[in-house]
């Protein structure tokens, strides 16, 4: 999937994400991250739990609520600063030119509301369709996300619906308005493996067809070598490696990223060789802490890591956010 | 459904049959005699075992209260001591007042605290909120009797805006209603913020966010009804608290209801009168949660009842 000269659709810049704490400060959950989308590209962000890809992503949307914390930094999406909108304008973007699907699809459907209510209501809000064109028009999305007897299922509740289905659902109600963006926010983590397997190759379809660039938020490497074109690792609030998915998979360069590839089963692998875990827990966001924040943690640390926080390097089309290659040039 | 339906009857006759147990045993414990209550201080004890055979009294308690069930089936709640008309008739008469009287009582309260509670529920942790609470804790700790005088003294005595005391149709209903509600209201209130607080936490508020809802959409649409559940639940067991306040609304308001005759029947040693209200009064409780637990599955399509 190589990716050809298409043009920007989401640009971020220096995008710093700050909750309150309970004593009146903040904390920085995200710190100056930059990340570019182009038109119909799949961008996937990896890290482990806590790392901020989750509020990276809620905060595109910007989903995080006012009482929670704050963002700062450029959010442009189709030329607009998504940060300097009204909340009415960021409403028509939200479900309609980017949209998202959630980790939990046994818990993102209103109980109480039917199947096909769910799907038209994004539809309703975004277009000036009739009810029966809504109607109609949520049949369709559901038959386009492999939904068998869709228009059975249209008023049917979702507890009557497995999983795998209701991820369908999510599906096909972000789909419904043909998004540019679709954030994807571990869409197969609460699902089984064959199920797993069966979502993604139904994105990547949805992908083709609708054009849709993707951002996928994970932290399992087998669906970012399934999905994505390029990738960005995320620690700590920032990100430590960039690369087009075959560069970063082939030949990682941040020991995170080396560490991360070396803790996942290899199945073609016939020997009994043990899995390498990355030693160690990710820092607290509250600890305010010089080096790099992955310092404790890296098996090729020096005196250096511990002093200062390194910024990214250029290795080729490679960022990464490590002094063992200082000699590179400095990207920021 | 027709089968639980018929559970749910079933269940509902050894409850009555217990309240009228209970109540037929306690107003037998209870110091006083209706016979001496009847005849005054200087009745013979002739005249006083004359009216003990003749009101049953002299037959052992299991075989009175045989008596007086094998009439409740019947549909005959036996006949008042005081003004030897039949209870049935008595509670028909009195019925529509305390029936309106809850029924406008139940909605106000409902109405304003459920409004007052999505209120404070979006407005969270700010002096709006923290009003509603102090406004609801109000209603639900000052006793109606004083509620009702400062009522009355304030609408109705100063502005005359309403009748001071007795049953005058509906306007004469509202000072009472607004009695009765306000500690519903303050209840249901504090149910409803803190569900609307719970709701709007979960998943599908979010998702409901990412499909571009409006704050309205979120709280009307995707937020009430999930939130309501518990609500419905406090608003029958309301019904109760309701049925006790008319007791103390109608004398002070001096409306003809159930509430006020049964305050005369205990006064009077009005045996007959004061079972017959009881176990009226519990008939209705159960029904209203029975609707209740009925209303459940139009409010939760994952509720079923088999």
């Amino acid at each position: 999937m190589a990716v050809t000269e298409e043009k920007e659709l989401l640009r971020v810049e220096q995008l710093c994400i700050n909750f309150k704490t309970e004593d009146g400060g903040h904390i920085q959950a995200v710190k100056q991250l930059n990340l570019t989308i182009k038109e119909g590209e799949t961008l996937a962000l990896v890290g482990e739990s806590g790392c901020g890809k989750s509020v990276t992503s809620l905060s595109l949307m910007r989903l995080i609520p006012k009482n929670a914390g704050f963002t700062e930094g450029k959010i442009i999406f189709e030329g607009k600063d998504l940060n300097r909108v009204s909340e009415r304008e960021m409403r028509s973007i939200r479900g309609n030119s980017m949209s998202m699907i959630f980790q939990e699809p046994m818990t993102s459907l209103n109980p109480v509301h039917k199947i096909g209510k769910q799907i038209g209501e994004v539809i309703y809000l975004h277009s000036s369709l009739s009810k029966a064109q809504i109607r109609e028009k949520s049949i369709e999305m559901l038959k386009k996300v492999g939904i068998p007897r869709a228009e059975k299922i249209m008023d049917e509740y979702p507890h009557q619906l497995s999983g795998g289905m209701r991820q369908r659902v999510m599906i096909a109600m972000a789909m419904a308005c043909t998004p540019k963006l679709l954030i994807a926010d571990e869409p197969t983590t609460a699902l089984d493996v064959t199920i797993q397997a069966q979502i993604l190759e139904l994105m990547n379809e949805l992908k083709k067809d609708f054009q849709t660039a993707i951002l996928l938020i994970t932290h399992d490497l087998g669906v970012v070598a399934e999905m994505a074109d390029r990738v960005m690792v995320m620690y700590y609030g920032q990100i430590v490696e960039q690369a087009d998915v075959r560069t970063l998979l082939k030949s990682p360069k941040h020991p995170y990223t080396i560490g991360l590839l070396n803790s996942v089963p290899d199945m073609d692998d016939e020997s009994d060789k043990p899995l390498v875990p990355i030693m160690g827990n990710v820092p607290n966001l509250g600890v305010i802490q010089a080096g790099c924040p992955f310092y404790a943690r890296c098996p090729q640390a020096f005196q250096k890591c511990h002093l200062e926080n390194p910024p990214l390097f250029k290795l080729g089309e490679q960022l990464v956010r490590c002094w063992l290659y200082e000699s590179q040039e400095v990207i920021a | 459904m027709p089968s639980y339906l018929l559970k749910r009857l079933l269940t509902m006759g050894i409850t009555l049959i217990g309240v009228s147990l209970l109540v037929f045993m306690m107003l037998h414990l209870i110091p006083g005699d209706p016979v001496r209550y009847i005849l005054g201080d200087f009745a013979t004890p002739e005249s006083i075992a004359e009216l003990e055979s003749r009101l049953g009294l002299d037959k052992p308690l299991p075989m009175q209260y045989l008596h007086y069930m094998a009439g409740v089936i019947q549909g005959d709640l036996g006949t008042s001591y005081v003004t030897g008309y039949a209870v049935m008739e008595e509670i028909a008469n009195r019925f529509p007042i305390t029936a309106q009287l809850a029924v406008y009582s139940i909605l106000f309260g409902s109405v304003f605290g459920i409004l007052i509670g999505i209120i404070a529920a979006m407005k969270q942790n700010t002096i709006l909120d923290q009003l509603v609470m102090v406004i609801s804790l109000i209603g639900i700790s000052a006793p109606s009797f004083w509620i009702a005088l400062f009522l009355i003294l304030l609408f109705a005595y100063h502005l005359g805006f309403f009748p001071i005391s007795g049953y005058k149709g509906f306007y004469s209903l509202i000072l009472p209603s607004i009695t009765l509600g306000l500690g519903t209201a303050g209840n249901i209130a504090r149910m409803t913020r803190s569900s609307m607080l719970e709701v709007i936490k979960q998943d599908y508020i979010r998702t409901a966010q990412a499909k571009g809802a409006n704050l309205y959409r979120l709280i009307f649409q995707h937020s009430l009804q999930n939130a309501m559940i518990p609500v419905t639940t406090l608003i029958g067991l309301q019904f109760g608290a309701l049925m006790a306040g008319a007791v103390v609304t109608e004398t002070v308001f001096a409306l003809p209801g159930m509430g006020s005759l049964i305050v005369s029947a205990i006064a009077t040693r009005d045996i007959p009168t004061v079972q017959g209200l009881i176990l009226f009064m519990a008939f209705l409780f159960i029904v209203v949660n029975l609707l209740v637990d009925l209303i459940y599955t139009k409010l939760d399509p994952r509720i079923r009842y088999e």
